[in-house]
């Protein structure tokens, strides 16, 4: 146990930017772009006239912040309860996208180059001599994925947008409304949970691509971002040329998209122009859906021979 | 004394390359045993099935562990620096520290703090910020705060300073070292540490050249300087090696007694560099 601790932080110290700085800057500039929008009535960003900001993320309307607005100006605490919670779900998960698609792409890259860099610079030979078995490395890099990068990323997003409540309380205070009936209650509280347990759940389901991005990494011995892809594509392009058919590349890009964001046909809500709303009903509620599929535990099934092969590799390939 | 290494048929293959051929050698606990040859001899090899960073055939016992199965346990007997600088760049020093104390059982950090005291590290400061020298001392008081059985040192002082060399090999000697502990070295400047090895390993195309133990080595091998007319004599006897130096001719010879040298001159133990240019040109030959 103490042995896996100190092989997490080892991994948070190698990583501090990725897990660490790059949601503090995320937080930051949310926060940031509140502010300026409160205190300015410039066209900054996508400020509307009426004081709404859309946030955009690659052309997906991940949910807009006029709650805040909303919440100034005390027309929340007309509104129902259960509506009012649902504001409340759809401010926060739509406000955790932008974290979990950087998160995703951190992971990845964190992956590729988790059993690959110390090979690189040769300070796999100091790991070695230490009495730490290839399994339990192993086991810490697939741990920080699956557990950690989704705890420190939930936190910050929390903490961030529990500060912007916080401002968005500060206003109503000085437009003379009831904070506690506008803004805390009902507060989402079980959201981050919801939340952490929906990445772990969607990084389960795209285990497979995960695990071979480890493998990848165990095994390669140069540029392991384009020896991961060049496979898949040379897959699809043979099945398509052979068979036209495109079952692999959908199959990847079920698991690969349906890690960043629950772009399922069945559960998703397009709105208007191929807009989506990122609610708690569809991170969540998806997350639940998945573990119903056989295609999920295959899928784990298959992750973990690729996983018992990287820490095979890692064992017993011989870096000279 | 307990063997606490045993080699038996030990062979390695890298394709068509015979790195180690069929090695057989014993190091018993109390032994500093100084592992030398050339470059591509099978050092490294030798040392990387030791530690389990490689698989090779035939039997090996490090500790009464097979090294090939069981690395992780044996590396709670056996400590080693593989290479100087392969402490990652990104790590800070106390980092380090951390790291070793949360997984190694029989790590000392007081110790590794008071060999850090007499450097000038700074403990806030990344691997890649220190110099060449900075990184290998801070490398050796980890491994050496590391209460282990076996200590196996590849080139250990490349990039320092004479004054910390000297420094190191004391310490090792002084501090470090005990009945039930044994240390391998492998290093090209034999001179510096043959005053502290108690065995010698001489290893050359994958073979091991000579195993002697030092006191032996006067038993077995001695060296004349002998005058111009007395070379003819000194040849006749069958040297391993001569060379010329001044105008007076050095003949290295084995196992020839010590009264029939006296006569053709000034006889002496060689010195371990001479010994491994005779055996290794001898191997040539």
């Amino acid at each position: 146990m103490k042995t896996m601790v100190t092989l997490l932080k080892r991994e948070y110290w190698e990583n501090r930017s990725s897990f660490l700085y790059t949601p503090l800057a995320i937080g930051g500039f949310y926060l940031a772009l509140i502010l300026i929008t409160l205190f300015n009535t410039e066209h900054l960003f996508e400020v509307h006239t009426s004081g709404l900001v859309n946030v955009n993320v690659f052309g997906i309307n991940v949910g807009d912040l006029n709650f805040l607005t909303d919440l100034a100006t005390k027309t929340f605490s007309h509104l129902d309860i259960s509506i009012r919670q649902q504001i409340w779900d759809k401010a926060f998960f739509g406000y955790s996208f932008t974290f979990t698609l950087v998160m995703v792409i951190i992971s990845a890259i964190y992956l590729l180059g988790s059993l690959y860099d110390d090979r690189k610079d040769r300070s796999i030979l100091f790991w070695k001599s230490l009495p730490v078995s290839d399994l339990t490395t192993v086991t810490s890099k697939i741990v920080a994925v699956l557990f950690v990068i989704p705890a420190i990323y939930v936190a910050i997003t929390t903490i961030s947008f529990l500060i912007m409540m916080i401002i968005a309380s500060v206003i109503t205070l000085f437009a003379g409304g009831n904070v506690w009936q506008s803004i805390w209650y009902p507060a989402p509280i079980i959201a981050p949970i919801q939340l952490y347990i929906s990445y772990v759940i969607h990084s389960l389901w795209a285990a497979p691509f995960l695990a071979w991005l480890l493998l990848v990494s165990s095994w390669t011995k140069r540029k392991p971002i384009l020896i991961a892809f060049i496979p898949i594509g040379v897959i699809s392009f043979m099945e398509a040329y052979y068979n036209r058919t495109s079952y692999f590349i959908a199959t990847v890009k079920e698991r690969v998209v349906g890690w960043v964001v629950p772009i399922d046909t069945s559960t998703a809500r397009h709105l208007g122009d191929g807009e989506l709303l990122i609610s708690q009903e569809l991170v969540y509620g998806r997350a639940h859906t998945l573990l119903s599929l056989p295609n999920f535990w295959y899928g784990l099934v298959l992750a973990g021979l690729m996983v018992a092969a990287a820490v095979y590799i890692r064992r017993y390939k011989d870096e000279s | 004394m307990t063997s606490i290494i045993e080699a038996r048929n030990l062979s390695k293959k890298y394709g068509k390359f015979q790195a180690l051929d069929a090695v057989d050698f014993t190091i018993n606990s109390g032994q500093i045993v100084g592992l030398i040859g050339p470059n591509g001899a099978g050092k490294t090899t030798a040392l990387k099935a030791l530690l389990g960073l490689t698989n090779f055939d035939g039997d090996l016992k490090v500790c009464g562990i097979d090294p090939r199965t069981d690395r992780h346990k044996l590396m709670q007997e056996v400590s080693f620096i593989a290479d100087v600088a392969v402490l990652p760049g990104w790590m800070k020093v106390c980092e380090a520290i951390e790291f070793v104390e949360g997984v190694h059982p029989a790590f000392n950090r007081d110790k590794a703090m008071e060999m850090l005291a007499l450097t000038k590290i700074p403990m806030k400061k990344k691997v890649k910020q220190l110099s060449k020298g900075m990184v290998t001392q801070l490398h050796l008081a980890l491994v050496l705060a590391i209460d282990a059985k076996i200590l196996v040192l590849d080139e250990p002082t490349l990039g320092l300073d004479i004054l910390y060399r000297k420094a190191f090999y004391d310490h090792l000697l002084n501090d470090y070292f005990s009945e039930d502990r044994t240390i391998i070295i492998t290093t090209h400047q034999v001179d510096e540490i043959e005053y502290l090895l108690t065995d010698l390993l001489f290893i050359n195309d994958g073979k091991i050249v000579l195993d002697i133990a030092m006191d032996e080595i006067q038993e077995t091998y001695l060296e004349v300087m002998v005058a111009q007319d007395q070379v003819a004599a000194a040849r006749d006897l069958k040297p391993i090696t001569e060379r010329e130096v001044f105008g007076r001719f050095i003949f290295l010879f084995e196992n020839v007694d010590r009264e029939v040298l006296d006569a053709l001159g000034e006889v002496h133990v060689p010195k371990v560099t001479d010994l491994f240019v005779a055996k290794m040109t001898g191997a040539a030959a």
